[in-house]
């Protein structure tokens, strides 16, 4: 889901992951994740995809014409490390 | 067998408009904006109808038509109400199988079971709301000999109801049965993805019902769900649909202080004990097509039974004889009876179940059937069709841990009864689960022992009204299908009332 910066609250039982920058946008985008659902993500790799379709939910994108599409590998052991 | 003819073409028993409005005030009314989005049919991906894309500007006109109309309607008494909701019901049973075809031709699911579950359910629905309406009464406390606390329900006024694509019809009806039973207008918005069946239903309905009770405004949920459910004009928000949006429609509603009930995602346990392969008789069958039944509605459903646990002495024969049942099940054009699995009920569902796939096979989890999207060929070849998947692999994997909304089960093996219910806990979600055991007291013990608000033993996929439904954990907030929904729609009014004529001495 995409939303206006500060549309959700976000809290202590959210972590953040990344601030994105994106061409043509000045702010950078945060990218959320409540915390629970973290632990069980946190050995994959994301990728924010863009693709033909609707969005759902109250998500930003949804009347464009398009929706985001996460996609997930693993975290190479090189990047494991990294983060750890 | 029967082959229903699509709406739209010959010798189809029910067609849609080719554009629906906005239903405001007991009328249809065009978007502020003259904005309409298209409306594609999962069987076969192409548009069908198109549809009104709400704004604020509709939701605004909605409301003033449901605060119009909610005194009046409050008012009435209970056996009025409850009439028009058996007329309803009566209406829905006439058109039973045109109600049936136009959900399945909007959503993709298969006819046999809009036929058999959806709408049957959603008439016994109001059905149910009519009686419970009629029964209800408040409470009379003797606090002393003068003094009587009368207790009274009240209506809440107007209340917003956010519907999801999975069961466009019986979902809807879930929510307006108890809401308007317990005397309140509605603002009701459908899924963007399945906005158009609802017009259906309100097109057999809408005589039956006082201009401004039930409104409905279509759109987009950035568009018209936002505005609805951050509105200060309406009493309580219903929802549901997927967790963050959820939390969103929380932190709306704390803006407003207003209650919400909400019903969101699940990642049910289905737990298989060993004694289910006792003898190989009809409960075994049962149990074998209660394995199955991740694949009902394909998967499109909140408690899709999507982990199986089964215990490790009968793991490898059960779960050969389970992956054999599913790879008899007959996918194919949803508007054939025959048909047990049809159509995701979008392109972007059939999308997301896809990555799972990816990231399934990534971790390490094994295809035992399915795993692909199915091609149907034909007209059908444009439509969004998954095969039924079975995945084996381990609980923290995340295709154990996410809801996928598709016809996928991830399956693992359990060693005793404690290890059985360390992994059905160990997830976020507290919706529904399922309990298979001959032994009753297994059976009681896991029932209680699970941490979700439904607990199918020996029975999965059954959703009665007079059986509370909802969730534990992060699955929501409230109940639904049984009268106590009643008072998630009602307001307590107490009465204090002294009878003593004296003075109560303080000044």
């Amino acid at each position: 889901m995409c939303y206006l910066e500060g549309e959700f609250r976000t809290g202590q039982s959210d972590v953040l992951l990344e601030s994105l920058k994106i061409d043509g946008v000045d702010e950078p985008i945060t990218f959320w994740m409540s915390a629970s659902q973290f632990e069980l993500w946190k050995h994959t790799h994301l990728t924010v995809d863009v693709v033909p379709g609707r969005g759902s939910g109250f998500s930003l994108e949804a009347p464009e014409g398009v929706r985001f599409l996460i996609r997930s590998r693993l975290l190479s052991e090189q990047e494991l490390a990294e983060l750890s | 067998m029967t082959v229903y003819s699509a709406p739209g073409t010959e010798g189809a028993i029910v067609n849609y408009e080719s554009r629906y409005d906005h239903f405001i005030g007991g009328e249809y009314v065009p978007p502020a904006k003259g904005q309409y989005f298209a409306n594609p049919s999962p069987v076969t991906g192409e548009d069908f109808c198109e549809v009104a894309r709400g704004t604020a500007e509709d939701v605004e006109k909605a409301l003033d038509a449901a605060h119009g109309a909610a005194d009046a309607w409050g008012r009435t008494s209970t056996a009025e109400r409850a009439n028009i909701l058996n007329k309803i019901a009566d209406r829905m049973e006439q058109n039973l199988e045109k109600l049936a075809v136009a959900e399945c031709w909007e959503n993709g699911k298969a006819v046999r079971e809009t036929l058999a579950a959806d709408i049957p359910l959603a008439i016994d629905h109001f059905r149910y709301f009519a009686g419970a309406i009629r029964a209800q009464e408040g409470t009379a406390g003797e606090i002393d000999d003068d003094t009587i606390a009368y207790h009274f329900h009240e209506p809440l006024g107007v209340v917003a109801q956010i519907i999801p694509w999975n069961f466009p019809i019986l979902m809807a009806v879930w929510k307006l049965a108890p809401a308007l039973a317990a005397g309140n207008a509605v603002v009701l918005k459908p899924a963007e993805q399945t906005p158009a069946s609802i017009h259906y239903w309100m097109s057999l309905v809408a005589d039956l019902i006082p201009p401004g009770v039930v409104n409905i405004v279509n759109g987009f949920g950035v568009e018209a769900g936002k505005p609805l459910a951050s509105s200060n004009r309406v009493a309580k928000v219903a929802f549901t649909g997927e967790t963050t949006t959820g939390r969103l429609i929380m932190q709306y509603a704390s803006e407003n202080l207003i209650p919400v009930t909400l019903e969101l995602g699940g990642k049910s346990p289905n737990i298989f004990f060993e004694d289910v392969a006792r003898a190989d008789d009809d409960f075994y069958d049962k149990s074998l097509e209660g394995f199955s039944m991740f694949a009902l509605n394909q998967g499109e459903v909140c408690t899709c039974p999507s982990r199986a646990l089964i215990q490790q002495s009968i793991y490898p024969d059960f779960l050969a004889a389970g992956v054999k049942r599913v790879e008899n099940l007959k996918q194919g054009n949803p508007l054939d009876t025959d048909t047990q699995v049809g159509a995701q009920a979008s392109n972007d569902q059939l999308e997301k179940i896809l990555s799972y796939f990816d990231i399934g096979r990534q971790e390490g989890a094994k295809v035992l059937t399915g795993g692909s999207r199915a091609d149907l060929g034909g007209n059908l070849a444009g439509g969004y069709y998954v095969q039924p998947t079975i995945f084996e692999g381990n609980n923290a994997m995340r295709i154990f841990q996410e809801e996928i909304f598709g016809p996928v089960v991830s399956v693992t093996p359990f060693a005793d009864y404690a290890d059985a219910i360390k992994i059905a806990n160990d997830t976020l979600y507290g919706l529904g689960a399922g309990v298979w055991t001959r032994d009753i007291n297994t059976a009681y013990r896991a029932g209680r022992a699970i941490k979700a608000g439904r607990v199918w033993t020996n029975s999965y996929h059954l959703y009665p009204a007079h059986a509370a439904f909802g969730g534990y954990k992060q699955s929501g907030i409230g109940r639904e299908n049984h009268k106590m929904m009643l008072d998630h729609y009602q307001q307590t009014k107490n009465l204090l009332v002294s009878y003593s004529p004296k003075a109560m001495g303080f000044f």
